[in-house]
């Protein structure tokens, strides 16, 4: 079983200065900020590790690549193959931040050309934050893909998968190929590599692929970022019993919201 | 004497609820956030010896009272405020006495004319700071427990804060303060600029952990707050040897910016992700004062770092530390690192120019080889000064054998740093004390002036009751 994880190094955005956000326009300065695994692809990460090592005590052969698309991040990258992923490819290219449909065109462009059965990406990642990569990704590629996904088992020749449904947990067999697209899981953080294991690998490079000519241009060009206020006041009510604070509560706040 | 009847007569001392023996109140009051104790205590385990009650005084008549009944028992108790300490400091003796100032709130005399303010030991420097903050002063005095941290605590424990490179440590912030001695009386030492009287008697204090008084008030030095002055950038500079030789250069040349803090490659890449090149350390300085003074250093500044291999980063990573750095607070306990199976930690150590640069090698190439768990051992610089600097290692290791295994190999990486450092003539603790895990290297520590420490134990604590274990080696 071949499976891809496809990650991105976001900028820790809790760590951007209140002026750079008043800054309208078409780009947030996160230069300085430190960076990190979006933590749904850093989920994936670890899921896809966990289903390599049960499939090797099952006697099953299963590799795992990571690729990420743009960004310069080929040193933080390189530490996946600390953690045991088979190989690390990175996929040059400039403004990804606002384009899940190129996003989506270059993964699927890899995937076949690499022949993977297995993709599982984090359902959305910074700066977007749009979630339509992994299923426009599945749609190019015309594999099925299943949201919100918690866990992943293997069997001979397809996964069994538990994903999050709004009636509850749900457990599926999977046939691959097929698009994974990882939600919130119980332990979201991956494994860390010992600095011995880290060393062994010093020498290695990430592979980086190109997507050629074959990329479509992103239709939609972000033209300008505003920062949502979310200003909160406090209020006290004002009641001689509970009774009486919980009908100024309806009667106030929410009686007309309900109603609508 | 048994411990009901302790009890008692400590409730005929002070009021009956300020003596508390909830096992809850008193596993709170013993908690340490030593790395190894973190996860024992994420573990669900707490392997702390048990005090029998926890007194939270209410003033310094309390606290004459309560320590002369335990001298004359010669019942263990150990002086606690803010509970921040990270070298096992605050752990009792099984069978002792908490003895909590942290009640003891509130601020004594602002004093503009003559530049000081009075608090009591249980003050937090938060609130201390903001309440200078908001009358256009400062403390200068910003350690990184800052929000736990109370007066008290950080005289006992020789404290010092993230702009100490402009400010000082405490012992150069403290001007007088008042302490009880184990057998009750009660010391003041007055507030004077400076004076010529003999020894300086407030260094009996500052950072004797507790074992020779309680600390139970301090008159610290204010400055003029004007943070619109400042003066930040932030180089990425090659190696962290050439980091080091630069911050020589800014300090020999005269200059003091308030903040000099170099991190090494490794923490450039686990902590600042990014933002400097591969094999790239970070240098991070900030100067405060006015205007005309850090517009000085600022150019000063630039101008030797153009000897250096170095990249310009702006004043951005500065202004996003100065107001993460103190994070890890929020964090100090979830479990964060116990659910990655790991352990994580800092020890901080000094020496001067010659020799820190060997430390910091000696150390990062000994200890991969030493533990085959460990996952990342990394040092910054972030005390600077004329002859020498300090680095703060971070380390962190898997746990592999089970909780019991944590310890043990805390105290190795402890044991590999305070060898290096030792064999070359540093200093085996900068700004955390001693502890109760850092006695057994006191003696080399202090070589032939230990001695002295002993005597001054006697002197002053001459039933030993005052936090037993902290510097001083039990003596068979």
């Amino acid at each position: 079983m071949k499976i891809l994880v496809c990650f991105k190094i976001v900028p820790e955005l809790d760590n951007v200065l209140e002026s750079d956000w008043a800054v309208a326009g078409d780009r947030v300065d996160t230069d300085y900020v430190r960076k990190v695994y979006n933590c749904f692809d850093e989920a994936a990460l670890e899921l896809a590790l966990k289903l390599k090592d049960e499939a090797r005590s099952s006697g099953l052969e299963v590799t795992c690549t990571a690729a990420t698309i743009g960004g310069n991040q080929a040193a933080m990258a390189k530490n996946l193959y600390a953690v045991n992923f088979d190989r690390v490819v990175v996929i040059p290219q400039d403004e990804v931040d606002f384009c899940p449909g190129k996003i989506a065109g270059i993964i699927a462009d890899f995937v076949v050309e690499e022949g993977f059965d297995l993709v599982m990406m984090g359902k959305l990642a910074g700066v977007g934050d749009n979630g339509m990569t992994p299923l426009i990704a599945a749609e190019k590629l015309g594999w099925p893909a299943v949201t919100e996904v918690s866990r992943v088992f293997p069997l001979e020749s397809s996964v069994n998968v538990l994903h999050s449904t709004d009636l509850g947990e749900q457990a599926l067999s999977l046939h691959l190929p097929a698009v994974v697209v990882v939600g919130n899981t119980e332990y979201s953080y991956l494994r860390l590599a010992t600095l011995r294991e880290k060393l062994k690998v010093s020498q290695r490079q990430v592979e980086e692929f190109s997507c050629g000519t074959r990329t479509e241009e992103n239709p939609s060009p972000v033209v300008q970022l505003l920062r949502e206020k979310s200003e909160k006041h406090c209020i006290f009510l004002n009641g001689g019993t509970p009774e009486e604070k919980a009908r100024l509560l309806f009667d106030r706040y929410l009686k007309e919201r309900w109603s609508t | 004497m048994q411990k009901d009847e302790m009890i008692q007569q400590l409730r005929g001392i002070v009021e009956t609820e300020r003596v508390i023996t909830d096992e809850q109140v008193i596993l709170e009051s013993s908690k340490d956030y030593i790395g190894f104790r973190r996860y024992e205590r994420s573990d669900g385990k707490f392997w702390v010896n048990r005090a029998a009650c926890v007194v939270r005084v209410k003033d310094t008549q309390q606290v004459s009272s309560v320590l002369k009944f335990l001298n004359k028992q010669k019942i263990d108790v150990v002086p606690r405020t803010g509970g921040s300490s990270v070298t096992m400091g605050i752990e009792p003796q099984l069978g002792g006495v908490i003895l909590d100032g942290s009640d003891m709130n509130g601020i004594l005399e602002f004093n503009e004319r003559d530049m000081y303010i009075t608090a009591r030991c249980g003050t937090p420097l938060e609130s201390l700071e903001k309440y200078l903050n908001e009358r256009g002063y400062t403390s200068g005095h910003f350690p990184q427990s800052l929000p736990l941290a109370q007066v008290g605590g950080l005289l006992a424990t020789r404290s010092i804060g993230q702009l100490s490179t402009l400010y000082g440590g405490i012992e150069d912030l403290v001007i007088g303060l008042e302490a009880v001695l184990a057998d009750g009386e009660v010391i003041r030492i007055k507030n004077v600029p400076r004076r010529s009287v003999g020894p300086d008697l407030r260094h009996l204090f500052i950072g004797s952990e507790g074992m020779l008084a309680f600390i139970t008030e301090a008159t610290l030095k204010i400055f003029k707050y004007a943070p619109e002055n400042r003066w930040m950038c932030a180089y990425g500079v090659k190696g962290t040897q050439t980091g080091l030789d630069l911050i020589r250069d800014i300090m020999v040349e005269g200059y003091k910016p308030a903040v000099v803090r170099l991190h090494d490659p490794v923490e450039v890449e686990r902590l600042f992700g990014g933002i400097a090149p591969e094999g790239y350390s970070l240098l991070l300085l900030l100067a405060e004062g006015p205007k005309s003074i850090t517009a000085a250093i600022g150019e000063a500044v630039e101008r030797i770092v153009k000897k250096y291999d170095t990249i310009n980063l702006g004043p951005k990573p500065v202004e996003s530390w100065l107001i993460t750095r103190n994070d890890v607070c929020k964090e100090m306990d979830l479990p964060n690192y116990y659910n990655a199976g790991v352990v994580a930690d800092t020890c901080e150590i000094s020496a001067n120019w010659s020799q820190i640069g060997e430390i910091y090698r000696a150390v990062l190439e000994r200890m991969p080889q030493e533990l085959p768990n460990l996952i990342f051992i990394s040092g910054h610089s972030s005390h600077s000064y004329m002859q020498g600097t300090n680095i703060y290692f971070v380390f962190g290791y898997k746990v592999v054998n089970g909780v019991e295994s944590a310890r043990e190999d805390y105290m190795h990486v402890v044991r590999v740093i305070m060898e290096e450092t030792l064999k070359r003539g540093g200093s085996i603790a900068h700004h955390h004390g001693s502890g109760k895990y850092r006695t057994q290297w006191m003696p080399q520590e202090h070589g032939s002036s230990y001695p002295l420490m002993y005597k001054l134990k006697e002197a002053l604590d001459p039933n030993g009751i005052l936090n037993k274990g902290v510097i001083l080696v039990e003596r068979k």
